[in-house]
């Protein structure tokens, strides 16, 4: 019995010693297992993986250098086991990391460790910046001579921080951040010539876990917009008799969530061949290059290259509630203001609209015209245009955006440039590919990761 | 085994007993060079003017018809703080908490130079009787001040306590067996400064862990000038060689200062000053309380004696304070309302949580008489328990349990005796995690009332608990503590 006791006290005060050379017990929200990898698909892209003993939620800051100025989304579910992408990356450049976690009610975070990206594959083209005025990142397929394609993520600093290539015999011409923030969509098609029963809708993950999904689509045109629930909405081909002989019209395709695709617009619901029929029947009738949508007004914006016009459809009706341009408008030209010729990308902003006018000015030089839309008398009024200095020529796509500040982002595509403008309509920013690639469209992103939803709040423990 | 080796043995073994100790709530460490040299442990043998604070009874033993002591005590009070990490969800970027660091604070004000004791004892005649009027500082931290934007200023960002006491002490013995005595007590308050920052936000939903654009300094300044205590002591020689005695402060007081209380802005983007009414008219008048406990101390002393003289003697005390009582303290602003950007915040009554507990200390010490009538030396350790819960560990008083080593030396010449000593204290590091830290941000005009559950007024990170916790980390304290006392006996 004795014996037993003294044990118990050598016993408990071992206990006691260990205990206290162990210090506190280890904060159970604090990140343990961190390991990251370079994705094999993308070299640019990180995956860092890490364990805490209760549910938490947590996210990665890095950077390319010890202030680790980048994060990833914070997670919206609690867990043990945990997975976060880092974007953005550079190649061949030394990333610090640390992962952060939350349990509700206390942080925690591992060491700051380091990994390097990979090297670029070959054939991905040299880019040159000048200036320092644009910030975010250029989501953009590059095409080139020899008709190899790729999917670009272009950072501020005109680095390429992400890409993807396939192998299907096609061309990429519009590429998106998906909403669910984990992918990017791409169209494959082919415009050059005779369109493509084989065009398909591509999801690539981010992370470079998989080659990704598509949706077939047959006869693909130039461009394709994402819903905010999802569905996507794609320019096609669209063929149907037109006084005995066939007629290459366009149509608007859905393809919701499920993978049901219907038609929910087509050029001849707006539109009579005979009335109106286009300046370039080789290419076709309409030809569709351009297509933008407005969730909150439900209609899509549709630009039209051979009848050089752009028309509103309300996607519930299939109407045409206006048309501007030279064919079938429903606009006149205020006096004075320039006319676009084969116009591809646009950007309608309230009452105003800036148009990528390729070939409306004269001689081998493209700009961007912008029109201030009179709704009420359908008179449209030009307010400003840019000619890039020296001046540029983009015979096909192009994209102008607007910002909130004034500023204006300008695709020249074709010409292998990008020009970012100061409110004033001053370049601060120029991004050039090397010769035999060109720019497709683009979307702009300030950021790789999606809008953060509130982490739940259920995280927060009662005390 | 002879009575005399078996009371040392059980003095010995009684030292290595693993028991608590005490936390010093408002105090720390021992008055009196004479006691601080043996680590406080001078409960039974307390034979210089400490003993009006240590044990009254013990006056008896001064040695002399008249006894006038003075000494100082200095000392250097580090404390260093470092903020736990933590989420700042006040500022969201892209949905994204970023995580904060704090760099560790330090108090600013170590040094303590002024800290003085002063008192007379005289047997007025009276055979078996001694009087003693003695006016001290009781030990501890009076200052500390740290940097009004480092992590700890939801905590405290100053404090200053000037405390003296006045006492008035009496001791009667019967013969060598036994004495009483007691002091009367007149706790003097002249100044008690205390500020933190909080929170002035008033947005439902908010929490701002690390910032606020609404961060002001509260400072309530006061003082108390009359509390009255008491401390009863008695002490028993039940042999020639050994010395039990016991005391303690009895009557259950507070500290109530009237005080004024400022509230400035710190964002230099606010440039309009925080008004303090009551009932509509200017007030800025509110009551600190702070609950003082009640204190046990007993001690067993060993008097080795060769040939009629005392060669060294050993002494073990156990002290119980009722730290419990402090469970919080209290700004009382009886309706006072503070007025800023057309924002009215009920200052009402602010109650910040300590949850104190009793604590324990115990010290062994002992005096070796090195030239009689010349030199002695003297020596003690200590341990004291935790005078708070790890959640509620702060800055403003030492928190976790304490441990120290003490040494000193009485020089005697003629009838001055010139008494130093040393004492290390050092409280161990403790760190708290954000997940166990009770001491949350004040934030009184936040509308996370109640059960501090409410989704539309509480921030749902913070669910369960008025505002983000502001405690969380690691502490670590130390002092050197230097005393110098002088002492003449007629």
């Amino acid at each position: 019995m004795i014996h037993k006791r003294v044990c118990g006290f050598v016993g408990g005060l071992t206990l006691a010693l260990l205990c206290a050379a162990c210090g506190d017990p280890a904060d159970p929200m604090r990140p343990s297992g961190v390991i990251a990898e370079v994705s094999e698909n993308i070299h640019t892209v990180v995956t860092v993986r890490w364990t805490t003993a209760v549910d938490t939620i947590g996210y990665v800051e890095f950077g390319p250098t010890r202030e680790m100025t980048f994060n990833t989304p914070i997670e919206t579910t609690p867990a043990k086991e945990h997975a976060a992408t880092l974007l953005g990356l550079t190649a061949d450049t030394e990333i610090f990391y640390r992962v952060v976690s939350w349990d509700g009610g206390a942080a925690g975070a591992s060491g700051v460790a380091t990994i390097r990206t990979g090297d670029l594959p070959v054939g991905m083209p040299s880019l040159t910046r000048v200036g320092d005025g644009h910030t975010g990142f250029v989501v953009v397929p590059v095409l080139s001579g020899g008709g190899s394609a790729a999917v670009l993520i272009i950072n501020a600093s005109g680095e390429i921080v992400w890409y993807h290539t396939d192998d299907r015999k096609l061309q990429f011409y519009r590429a998106r951040l998906a909403l669910d923030g984990k992918s990017l969509l791409y169209n494959a098609a082919n415009i050059s010539g005779e369109p493509s029963e084989a065009s398909e809708l591509v999801r690539v993950p981010l992370d470079g876990s998989t080659s990704g999904s598509s949706i077939s689509v047959p006869l693909l045109a130039h461009d394709f917009v994402e819903h905010p629930d999802g569905t996507l909405a794609a320019i096609a081909v669209e063929e149907r008799d037109f006084q005995g002989a066939p007629l290459r019209g366009n149509k608007i395709v859905e393809v919701a969530t499920d993978g049901t695709q219907r038609t929910v617009w087509s050029s001849w619901d707006c539109f009579d061949p005979a009335v109106a029929p286009g300046d370039d029947p080789a290419m076709g009738w309409t030809f569709a290059n351009a297509l933008d949508y407005d969730p909150v007004a439900d209609v899509y914006y549709l630009g039209m290259r051979n009848f050089s016009s752009i028309a509103r459809i309300n996607r519930q009706t299939r109407a045409c509630e206006w048309v501007l341009g030279l064919s079938a408008p429903t606009f006149t030209f205020a006096p004075g203001a320039a006319r676009f010729l084969h116009q591809h990308q646009f950007h309608v902003r309230g009452n105003r609209i800036l148009i990528m006018d390729n070939e409306g000015a004269v001689g081998n030089e493209s700009r961007v015209l912008e029109y201030e839309l009179d709704m009420a008398n359908k008179v449209a009024t030009q307010v400003w245009s840019y000619v890039a200095t020296p001046s540029v020529y983009t015979f096909v796509f192009g994209e102008p955006i607007r910002f909130d500040d004034g500023g204006t982002f300008v695709n020249w595509s074709a010409a292998g440039q990008m020009d970012r403008l100061d409110p004033a309509g001053n370049r601060v920013w120029k991004l050039n590919t090397g010769a035999g690639f060109v720019f497709g469209f683009q979307t702009l992103a300030g950021s790789l990761y999606p809008a953060a939803a509130p982490p739940p709040a259920g995280l927060a423990v009662s005390r | 085994m002879n009575a005399r080796a078996g009371a040392l043995a059980v003095l010995l073994a009684a030292g290595l007993v693993p028991s608590a100790a005490r936390g010093a709530g408002y105090f720390a460490g021992s008055r009196g060079a004479r006691a601080a040299g043996r680590g406080g442990a001078f409960t039974a043998g307390a034979d210089d003017l400490s003993a009006v604070m240590f044990n009254p009874a013990r006056l008896t033993e001064l040695g002399g018809k008249l006894v006038i002591q003075a000494g100082n005590r200095f000392s250097y009070n580090a404390v260093d703080y470092t903020r736990d990490p933590t989420l700042d969800w006040g500022r969201v970027q892209n949905g994204v908490p970023p995580y904060h660091e704090f760099a560790t604070v330090h108090n600013q004000a170590p040094w303590q130079l002024l800290d003085p004791l002063i008192g007379a004892a005289s047997s007025l005649g009276l055979r078996d009787w001694t009087f003693a009027l003695a006016a001290y500082a009781p030990p501890g931290v009076g200052r500390e001040q740290f940097p009004i934007d480092g992590g700890q200023r939801y905590m405290m960002v100053s404090r200053e306590a000037v405390i003296v006491n006045y006492t008035a002490s009496a001791a009667w013995r019967y013969r060598d067996r036994f004495g009483v005595g007691v002091s009367l007590q007149w706790i003097h308050v002249p100044r008690l400064n205390y500020s933190l920052v909080i929170d002035g936000n008033t947005l439902p939903r908010q929490a701002n862990p690390v910032e606020s654009e609404l961060d002001m300094l509260a400072t309530v300044s006061g003082s108390d000038p009359f509390t009255f205590n008491a401390i009863l002591g008695a002490w028993y020689r039940p042999l020639p060689f050994l010395e039990i005695g016991v005391s303690g402060q009895v009557i259950p007081t507070q500290i109530q200062t009237n005080s004024r209380l400022s509230v400035t802005p710190l964002s230099s983007q606010i440039d309009e000053q925080v008004e303090l009414t009551r009932d509509g008219q200017p007030a800025d008048d509110v009551k600190l309380t702070l609950p003082l406990p009640l204190t046990a101390r007993a001690g067993v002393r060993y008097v080795h004696v060769r040939g009629g003289r005392p060669l060294f003697d050993l002494e073990l005390n156990v002290g119980y304070e009722s730290w419990s009582r402090v469970k919080q303290f209290t700004v009382d602003g009886n309706g006072l309302q503070a007025n800023l950007l057309a924002q009215r915040i009920n200052v009402g009554l602010i109650e910040v949580d300590k949850r104190w507990r009793d604590t324990i200390s115990v010290h062994l010490g002992g005096d070796v008489i090195a030239v009689p009538g010349r030199l002695t030396l003297r020596g003690g350790v200590f341990y004291e328990t935790a005078v708070a819960n790890r959640s509620h560990a702060h800055v403003d008083f030492v928190s976790g349990s304490q441990r120290g080593v003490a040494a000193g030396a009485s020089f005697f010449v003629r009838h001055v005796e010139v008494a130093i000593a040393y004492e290390f204290r050092q409280q161990p590091a403790i760190r708290v995690g954000e997940g166990e830290a009770k001491v949350f941000q004040e934030a009184p005009g936040s509308r996370c009332q109640g059960d501090f559950m409410s989704p539309d007024n509480c921030h749902p990170q913070y669910l369960g608990q008025p505002a983000p916790a502001v405690n969380a980390g690691t502490y670590a304290a130390h002092s050197h503590i230097a005393l110098l006392d002088l002492l003449y006996r007629f």
